[in-house]
């Protein structure tokens, strides 16, 4: 599933270049802005709350998976992945630094949870993240997912 | 059975992701469970009907728990073998009666 979706919306960008975490987010959620999958103000939503709470997506070594809640502007269920170039600090000292975004909008708790369970499911295994984060071409990166 | 909760910032990414590795790892453990997923500010509402909250160190200092519940905390969400050995550790220590 996740993976028609990466292709379909043209939701996966390879070895983007950004100069810090802010920059991440803000291409990372693009993406999902351009696929009318989030308002714009989605992604003004996220960097608010990280600002005040901290980076708390950042869900293991190497992968933030930003995100907010429904009513800051999610149209519909959506995830874009992007890795990065040069990797980011988020300021969360066990899982910095960042090679992978993970831009997650969701409508409601309940209806993502087969994309949420992709997503588990595929970043528990060390070998995924790393054949995603070094991959140079959107088509090996792809291969990553079923 | 046990009652799990787990607790993030706004009760969609990390806590979900936690509600899905538990319901597996709880299954390989042969543990019976009950999981629910909410965010900080809903967890209150859960609390009473709650035996375990598992969520991360962040999250973990913001909710005030009732001496009966027991907390779990994990940085690293996809780490199946530390969360394995915390949750172990947890409910030998105590609730000893529901794993063999």
């Amino acid at each position: 599933m996740l993976k028609e979706m990466l292709i379909k919306d043209d939701l996966i960008c390879i070895q983007e270049e950004v100069k810090d975490w802010k920059e991440a987010v803000i291409k990372g959620v693009a993406l999902l802005t351009r696929a009318d999958v989030v308002e714009p103000r989605y992604c003004d939503a996220i960097l608010s709350s990280t600002e005040k709470v901290g980076p708390y997506y950042v869900i293991c070594p190497g992968v933030a998976m930003p995100h907010s809640r429904p009513e800051d502007g999610v149209k519909r269920n959506g995830v874009s992945i992007m890795t990065l170039k040069t990797p980011v600090f988020f300021g969360n000292v066990e899982n910095d630094p960042v090679r992978i975004i993970i831009s997650l909008a969701a409508t409601d708790n309940v209806s993502h949870l087969d994309m949420m369970k992709e997503i588990a499911e595929l970043f528990s295994s060390q070998e995924a993240i790393d054949q995603l984060q070094s991959a140079t071409t959107t088509e090996v990166a792809l291969e990553v997912f079923k | 059975m046990l009652r799990l909760l787990c607790v993030c910032g706004n009760g969609m990414g990390t806590s979900t992701i936690l509600k899905i590795k538990l319901k597996g790892i709880c299954e390989r453990m042969g543990v019976k469970v009950g999981v629910e997923s909410c965010s900080a500010g809903e967890a209150g509402a859960f609390i009473s009907s709650t035996d375990i909250v598992v969520t991360t160190p962040e999250w973990g200092k913001m909710i005030r728990l009732p001496q009966s519940v027991v907390m779990v905390t994990t940085v690293n969400l996809m780490d199946e073998k530390g969360l394995t050995t915390k949750l172990e550790e947890a409910i030998r220590t105590h609730f000893p009666k529901e794993i063999k």
